[in-house]
């Protein structure tokens, strides 16, 4: 019996050092909740003001990309490029972006202070609240539910951002949800919402999604309020849906020690919305 | 038209002989818990009738949204059939159901179920498969007409992993028995293979014919994947009655 519990000990060790970036505690407990990172973005949001962000045609794009996962960033530094475009008016990173730790914060946070030419907008996943990671997040970016507008000769289009990086946006940002688009859809020509977490599953996998309850209450808004597109990552494998108006998309993985990594380029039209994905070359 | 009398005369004639030999059963439950999407909590009542004959049983069920329904009164429906099977000795059931779930105006979730299930000494398992279609109302096709052109009236995701783990005290058959496990489905609720629930069960057979059970159920979003968190929790009791034969 106890030569099985040696074996089982380093057997655990053993997948515990295989696994640096996985907080095997945080499978079980969250530090901090969704609803109380909810509370703390919504301190951040009343002191710093929603963005409005001009655009000079009623045409443009908004660049995605999600699951950096950085450590090293050549494949993050093409996307941040990508997005220097004049006709592109934002970046946004929907979660997976750090791997949690501290070092990789840092590394983070170094990179996004030399970068001066592109609005971006991040949100946190899984990966980024691992090790206690939401200590490092708000500190350094702010709140992980928020909105942003993109305003056009031809009208305004609305982002939202939300944090699902705990496997539930949680009661109190699903009511938050629910009241910015009550109050913003009648005056906006499009919705984008784009979040860590995807909604559908392409076969059975490991991958978490959230609780079915939850995926019915965000099918019955994206309908209610006609959104255009539901943009999400965590999956790191390309795919598209459409149900009624909404496209559902889930992104490739931006990673360098990953293969056929892409980024999402989503075209905003007077009379539509358009997206492609780009493939990152690798260097 | 003598001749239509005769037939449904004769028809109705072997629906009663075949339910004298059968069995009814019915199964009643109320559940009430609290989740994200309703944080002040919710109050369902589900009724299942079933009828028992040979080896199949065919089912029905609706569960009633008692207080604070995501879209009308009646949260979901089914119909179900079972299948006991013996092989090598040991019995298993197989079962196929239809579940629909009117939980927005503009939207319906509708699933099919096929599961294995079985019980040995202290042990109940259910493995299966869950094919989940949503798909726009009416209300929302006319919202979008040219969703049924472009295909988009539906999203279907054909794969989803059914499971039921749990272990009793005592085994299979007893008066009473306590016990706890692992699912990622009860009742009404499918969810995905990657957001299980954590369960205990209590159940007493207080008659030949009636048995009461109590479960208390837990759900955490991103439990053993995610950055996990308390998502919802929910007791159940009901009751189940079998007639005699």
């Amino acid at each position: 019996m106890e030569k099985w519990k040696i074996i089982l000990l380093l057997f655990s060790l053993a997948l515990t050092s295989c696994f640096h970036d996985l907080d095997e505690a945080g499978a079980f407990h969250s530090k901090y909740n969704a609803n109380e990172r909810f509370e703390i973005s919504e301190q951040w949001n009343n002191a710093h003001p929603f963005q409005i962000i001009i655009m000079p045609d009623s045409e443009y794009s908004v660049v995605y990309c999600g699951d950096t996962h950085i450590g090293t960033y050549q494949e993050f530094l093409q996307v941040i490029n990508a997005a220097k475009q004049p006709s592109t008016a934002a970046l946004v990173v929907a979660g997976d972006i750090s791997r949690g730790h501290v070092e990789s914060y840092d590394t983070l946070q170094n990179l996004m202070n030399t970068v001066d030419s592109v609005k971006w907008f991040f949100t946190p996943g899984n990966h980024d609240l691992y090790f206690g990671g939401w200590d490092e997040f708000y500190p350094r970016f702010g709140a992980s539910s928020y909105y942003f507008v993109v305003s056009t000769p031809a009208g305004n289009d609305l982002f939202i951002i939300l944090d699902s990086g705990s496997g539930t946006l949680g009661s109190k940002q699903l009511d938050w949800l629910a009241e910015v688009l009550e109050s913003f859809h009648s005056s906006v020509r499009h919705i984008t919402i784009a979040t860590h977490l995807n909604f559908f599953k392409d076969g059975f996998g490991l991958t978490s999604g959230l609780p079915m309850e939850e995926v019915n209450v965000i099918l019955d808004l994206c309908a209610r309020y006609n959104i255009d597109y539901v943009i999400g990552g965590h999956d790191h494998g390309r795919n598209k849906s459409v149900l009624g108006n909404t496209n559902f998309i889930i992104m490739d993985q931006c990673h360098d020690e990953e293969s056929n990594s892409s980024y999402l380029e989503v075209l905003y039209k007077e009379n539509g919305c358009s997206h492609v994905f780009h493939n990152i070359i690798e260097q | 038209m003598k001749t239509l009398k005769t037939l449904l005369l004769c028809c109705l004639l072997l629906l009663f002989g075949t339910i004298a030999r059968g069995q009814l059963q019915l199964e009643s439950a109320l559940t009430s818990g609290q989740n994200q999407t309703k944080p002040e909590g919710f109050l369902n009542m589900a009724v299942c009738p079933a009828y028992e004959i040979n080896n199949w049983t065919l089912g029905a069920g609706a569960e009633l949204a008692i207080l604070n329904p995501q879209n009308t009164i009646i949260d979901a429906w089914k119909l179900n059939a079972e299948r006991k099977i013996t092989l090598r000795k040991h019995d298993f059931k197989l079962y196929g159901g239809f579940y629909y779930r009117p939980f927005s105006e503009y939207m319906r979730e509708l699933n099919f179920v096929l599961t294995f299930k079985t019980e040995a000494g202290h042990f109940r398992g259910l493995i299966g498969n869950n094919s989940r279609i949503w798909r726009l109302s009416g209300k929302a096709l006319e919202q979008w007409p040219e969703a049924d052109s472009t295909g988009t009236t539906m999203k279907k995701e054909w794969r989803n992993f059914v499971y039921y783990f749990s272990i009793f005290l005592k085994k299979t058959g007893q008066p009473w028995n306590i016990g706890v496990g692992i699912s990622n489905t009860n009742g009404f609720i499918f969810n995905q293979e990657t957001t299980p629930m954590l369960f205990g069960r209590y159940e007493n057979k207080l008659s030949e014919s009636l048995q009461l059970y109590a479960e208390c159920w837990l759900q955490q979003a991103g439990f053993a994947n995610l950055q996990a968190q308390y998502y919802g929790f929910f007791v159940k009791g009901g009751l189940i009655w079998k007639s005699g034969k």
